[in-house]
């Protein structure tokens, strides 16, 4: 059953005011992200949320969870995180992309408890996704595997591109770009298009992936190569390099 | 079950093959993986890392074909293959096991990249401490079927172990290259109790199943104290 965004948005303040009869002056933000906030849901999208509370001891965990339980469809529709202000000040500063971009605030701010990410964040953040992605692609490519099964995993690998690029705009033209159909129109660069394709249409995919599973994962790994070559371009213009 | 001198000889033949077509380009092979740190299993394979001068696509082709030559690839062969440039892109924090507790088979990559400073320590392990509380509450909060779910964590309960040792570097400055070595010197009951859940892994299967909700909890304590120690050590310091 796929849900309108009326729907999701009668969900989203039905679990607000709960959290808020819960947690009362102790929640300090709550905000609405993944592909409803976007505006690109699937049919299997959940929705996705962040809770920031001043701090989380044993019975929060359990009235958190008692408010989850109790929304409508909770099992397929109900993701995200819970965190306090000390853990999130102790998460990865990438964290902070997704809170700070992208989210549509519902309640409360974070502002004064965690700056923005700098774009040395997003650098750091590329540069985690594309490793990642050129380790499980080569993994797969140099040593024996059954690729038309393995190839099925990486869903989330594609997914981080997906991420990896929007960033990588966001330092290079000023720009948040939400949706992977206006990323897919603004690159240039084919590998770049087609990663952002392949997470677009992943589902639909399925059967090409099993028939042609070396396509997909050669793609994955030329394009971590790449990545990984402009991020060394780019830190050789500014100079930046950590080492 | 293979025995050290088997495994010795294996490593032997990978890297003379590698020599062989490399030759000059071959800059760093090192072992690492619990035969490296002498705590091997049944189903252990045998982790190298090889970095080359460059990577194109040929080259990628040629160490496929070196490892599919040698004998068992497929239960045994495991590792990396980086070029100079992707070595000096990897996270920072990324760098501890280049560094410490893997055998140096050849060459050197000091002079490369420096070796792991505190701060790379420290983001190290936030990392592993965040992933692993979002992971574990991910489970405990919202719907799941934990006795499925519990079998996910193999991963998560190493890097309570990686994050162990990258703690034990940053306040201790000591390497401590094994679990079994690793318990006798922890005093927190979370910190020994995940470890011998990393250690134990395939021996408690069935436990995993039949207990779920003590395993994910403790992952979920663990994360949390793992970032209230951060947290105090930081504090301290500044």
């Amino acid at each position: 059953m796929m849900l309108n965004q009326s729907q999701v948005d009668a969900w989203l303040a039905e679990f607000l005011i709960k959290l808020k009869g819960k947690f009362g002056d102790r929640l300090v933000w709550v905000a609405h992200h993944g592909s409803w906030a976007r505006g690109e849901p699937g049919p299997e999208s959940d929705i996705d949320c962040m809770v920031m509370v001043d701090k989380i001891k044993d019975r929060d965990l359990i009235a958190f969870r008692d408010i989850i339980s109790s929304m409508p469809d909770a099992q397929t529709l109900a993701s995200g995180s819970l965190m306090s202000i000390a853990e999130l000040k102790l998460t990865p500063r990438i964290f902070m992309v997704q809170c700070f971009h992208g989210c549509k605030v519902l309640y409360g701010s974070i502002e004064g408890i965690v700056d923005p990410p700098t774009p040395q964040d997003l650098i750091q953040d590329i540069r985690i996704k594309a490793d990642d992605n050129l380790h499980a692609a080569r993994h797969y490519l140099l040593f024996p595997h059954d690729l038309p099964k393995v190839v099925h995993k990486l869903k989330y690998h594609f997914k981080n591109c997906f991420y990896a690029l929007q960033w990588w705009i966001l330092i290079n033209e000023s720009k948040f770009i939400p949706r992977k159909d206006d990323i897919i129109e603004m690159l240039d660069d084919t590998d770049d298009k087609e990663v952002v394709r392949v997470a677009r249409d992943w589902h639909k995919l399925e059967d090409d992936r099993t028939q042609r599973p070396a396509y997909y994962i050669e793609l994955l790994e030329r394009w971590s190569r790449g990545m990984i070559a402009k991020l060394e371009t780019y830190e050789k213009i500014r100079g930046t390099n950590e080492t | 079950m293979l025995s050290q001198s088997e495994v010795d000889q294996w490593l032997a033949e990978f890297l003379a093959r590698l020599k062989d077509r490399f030759s000059k380009r071959l800059v760093f092979v090192g072992h690492h993986g619990s035969w490296g740190r002498g705590e091997p299993r049944p189903e252990s394979d045998i982790d190298c890392m090889v970095v080359v001068d460059h990577i194109e696509d040929l080259d990628l082709v040629t160490f496929r074909d070196i490892v599919s030559s040698m004998p068992d690839a497929e239960k045994l062969g495991s590792g990396i293959f980086l070029s100079v440039a992707e070595l000096k892109q990897i996270p920072r924090s990324y760098l501890v096991q280049f560094f410490h507790g893997r055998e140096v088979l050849y060459g050197s990559i000091e002079g490369v990249i420096a070796p792991p400073t505190r701060e790379d320590l420290i983001e190290d392990i936030k990392f592993k401490a965040d992933a692993n509380l979002h992971t574990a509450r991910d489970y405990l909060l919202y719907p799941n079927d934990l006795s499925v779910a519990v079998h996910k964590l193999k991963y998560h309960f190493k890097n309570c172990f990686y994050a162990l040792q990258s703690w034990s570097l940053l306040t201790k400055g000591e390497f401590i290259p094994t679990k079994n070595q690793i318990l006798e010197y922890l005093d927190d009951a979370n910190d020994a109790e995940v470890i011998r859940v990393a250690r134990d892994w395939f021996t408690i299967t069935d436990d995993l199943t039949a207990r779920a909700p003590y395993y994910i909890e403790l992952l979920e304590r663990w994360a949390r104290g793992m970032q209230a120690k951060l947290k105090a050590y930081l504090s301290n310091d500044a």
